[in-house]
């Protein structure tokens, strides 16, 4: 910007008193405008999980079509009582959470020593691995998706918790985010204890694991929303109703009632967990998307 | 990224080299302990995979039958296939429809974000609720909204417009789908973007204001310009994610009408688990392996530029 416009603007303006005021003015409609926009744009996020929640405490035949009562006159628990009943959505509820929680935790781990030696130990091969690691982040699960299914019929883990949890652990990311992580911590409590005569694998457990705290928290809320909302591969590598996960048991449903009032209620018993998953960890949530912000 | 070079002192090399070496040799063994459930892991689910499905697309491979190397065959086919052509097609409209409305109206939320006033966290979180939730629960949600006699048609009548057939007329459900997803992403954008407003100086506006400087020219002549990898940095992201679009597929449209909503994802699914092509299917994700390759090193060049020019 050329340094003379500025002065041109000056030139233009009224006496002081009443340019102040018009500024002040200003403010006030601006911030007006922007709380009218924010709010609009928040109604609209939110109005489709409130229709959701609401229809799902109804029932009758014109519970879920135009006009929905936003707010239920008598709700009921018709519709989750139908679900519990016709389908396996108490099962697939199982499901989702033992693989999310089994599923992440074996990804903290990994993550978290893998990424401990790329941080702090000397060996040959170290960056080739690294870049080996990184390079995954290229290549998207959609592409690996049929030879991983071919593998997992080869060995008949196909419609098992094995193929629903191991491949999923591995997370690159998860890796280059501990390895960032612990290179931004000093190393003196770990020399410390390495002079106290403590074991490699003490070390990492008792003195670099709490000290990664922060860093886990992020990779586990990630991990484990991945784990609970993913579809297409457990879509693939599940074939009867008593292994799926839950969006995958509710996408596939046929229910015997065929109504949809009994499918929000299973979209709600769904959503509701990783809502709740969301608020408790906020903070690592965002922290995650600013580190992909970053990459 | 340059790794960290080890800081060995130039003395302690050159003494007892045996020593050394014994040292050198059991934290290599230490470090490959550390390593191997990743390497184990990367290697059996990822990094094989990644390399099998090279090989695949060179074989006509049913699971039932025995392979059968067919070379280049597959890759013939698939120029001569016009329901991939379709699907590619489809995707890239759907990329079209979704990225930059999803990329506009993040820019516009982060920017009024950005000026702290009072309950900005709650916005931010409202706004956020869309991004971690299933994209397939979202898109049953989305199918029973968009129904001929559903909410959204219903408050399109009140308001004396067209009730439209969202996702049975073929000019509209790709269209449908990609608001869908904007709804559904916006969210991540507007986080990325607010994250690079807030790392924005607050002296450069601060000095464009003392010069007189309006609110618009401020934003267009500096937020906008230092704004502009982060800006490239969420567009990519998207892209890539449009690209894979499947789930709204699946579960709103089974890929139709006519598969109008086809995308290439969806459609190597349908070879590859509804028909048993693997081979064929492998070579479909190969090809969305090349796009998304092609997106991301886009993205390193533009970055790359950016470099230069600051």
């Amino acid at each position: 910007m050329s340094t003379r416009e500025p002065a041109v603007d000056k030139a233009t303006f009224a006496p002081p008193a009443q340019s102040a005021i018009a500024t002040i003015g200003g403010k006030i409609a601006w911030v007006t405008a922007s709380y009218l926009v924010l709010l609009a744009i928040a109604v609209l996020m939110v109005a489709p999980f409130i229709a959701m929640i609401s229809v799902s405490f109804q029932t009758g035949s014109r519970a879920a079509t135009f006009p929905i009562d936003w707010i239920p006159d008598a709700p009921t628990l018709k519709n989750y009582r139908n679900l519990l009943e016709h389908s396996d959505i108490l099962r697939w509820f199982a499901n989702s959470l033992v693989v999310a929680v089994v599923g992440t935790s074996i990804s903290i781990a990994t993550a978290t020593t893998a990424g401990y030696a790329f941080a702090r130990m000397q060996f040959p091969g170290r960056s080739v691995l690294f870049w080996a690691f990184l390079a995954m982040l290229m290549i998207p699960g959609e592409v690996t998706l049929i030879p991983q299914y071919m593998l997992l019929a080869k060995i008949g883990w196909v419609n098992t918790y094995q193929a629903l949890i191991l491949p999923g652990v591995t997370s690159a990311f998860g890796i280059f985010l501990v390895r960032q992580y612990l290179q931004g911590l000093p190393k003196d409590y770990e020399e410390a204890a390495r002079m106290d005569g403590a074991s490699e694998f003490q070390i990492f457990l008792h003195v670099v694991l709490p000290m990664l705290t922060p860093a886990i928290a992020t990779l586990g809320t990630l991990q484990f929303l991945n784990y609970w909302n993913d579809f297409l591969y457990p879509l693939i590598v599940t074939s009867t109703s008593g292994m799926r996960t839950l969006p995958v048991g509710l996408a596939t449903l046929q229910t015997p009632t065929g109504g949809l009032p009994e499918l929000l209620a299973g979209a709600t018993v769904a959503i509701v967990p990783t809502v709740a998953v969301f608020l408790f960890f906020q903070k690592y949530f965002v922290r995650g998307i600013a580190t992909t912000g970053l990459k | 990224m340059a790794l960290a070079q080890p800081h060995v002192p130039v003395e302690e090399m050159e003494t007892s080299r045996k020593r050394k070496s014994r040292k050198v040799s059991r934290q290599t063994l230490v470090a490959y302990a550390f390593l191997a459930p990743s390497l184990i892991l990367f290697a059996i689910f990822r990094h094989g995979p990644a390399v099998f499905s090279l090989f695949l697309s060179l074989f006509n491979w049913t699971m039932v039958d025995d392979p059968e190397f067919v070379g280049t065959q597959n890759f013939t086919r698939l120029a001569q296939d016009d329901i991939f052509w379709k699907a590619l097609w489809n995707t890239v409209k759907y990329t079209l429809f979704a990225v930059p409305p999803d990329i506009a109206i993040a820019l516009v939320l982060a920017v009024l974000l950005n000026q702290q006033l009072r309950g900005m966290r709650l916005f931010r979180l409202a706004y956020f609720i869309p991004v971690v939730t299933s994209g397939a629960l979202v898109a049953i949600v989305w199918r029973w909204l968009y129904q001929p006699r559903g909410i959204i048609n219903g408050y399109l009548l009140d308001l004396g417009l067209t009730p439209q057939r969202w996702l049975t007329d073929i000019d509209l459900v790709l269209p449908s789908i990609a608001a869908m997803a904007v709804w559904k992403h916006v969210g991540f954008n507007m986080l990325i973007l607010l994250a690079g407003l807030q790392s924005i100086p607050p002296e450069l506006e601060e000095a464009a204001r003392l010069d007189g400087a309006g609110r618009i020219r401020i934003f267009f002549n500096i937020t906008l310009p230092l704004l502009k990898p982060v800006i490239v940095l969420a567009t990519i992201l998207t892209t890539i994610g449009s690209f894979q679009m499947f789930d709204a597929a699946y579960v709103m449209t089974g890929g139709g009408p006519y598969y109008a909503s086809t995308t290439l994802v969806y459609y190597t699914y349908l070879k590859a688990f509804d028909q048993y092509q693997m081979g064929y299917g492998a070579t479909i994700a190969f090809v969305l392996f090349l796009i998304i390759l092609v997106v991301t090193l886009i993205q390193r060049r533009v970055m790359k530029g950016d470099e230069d020019v600051y």
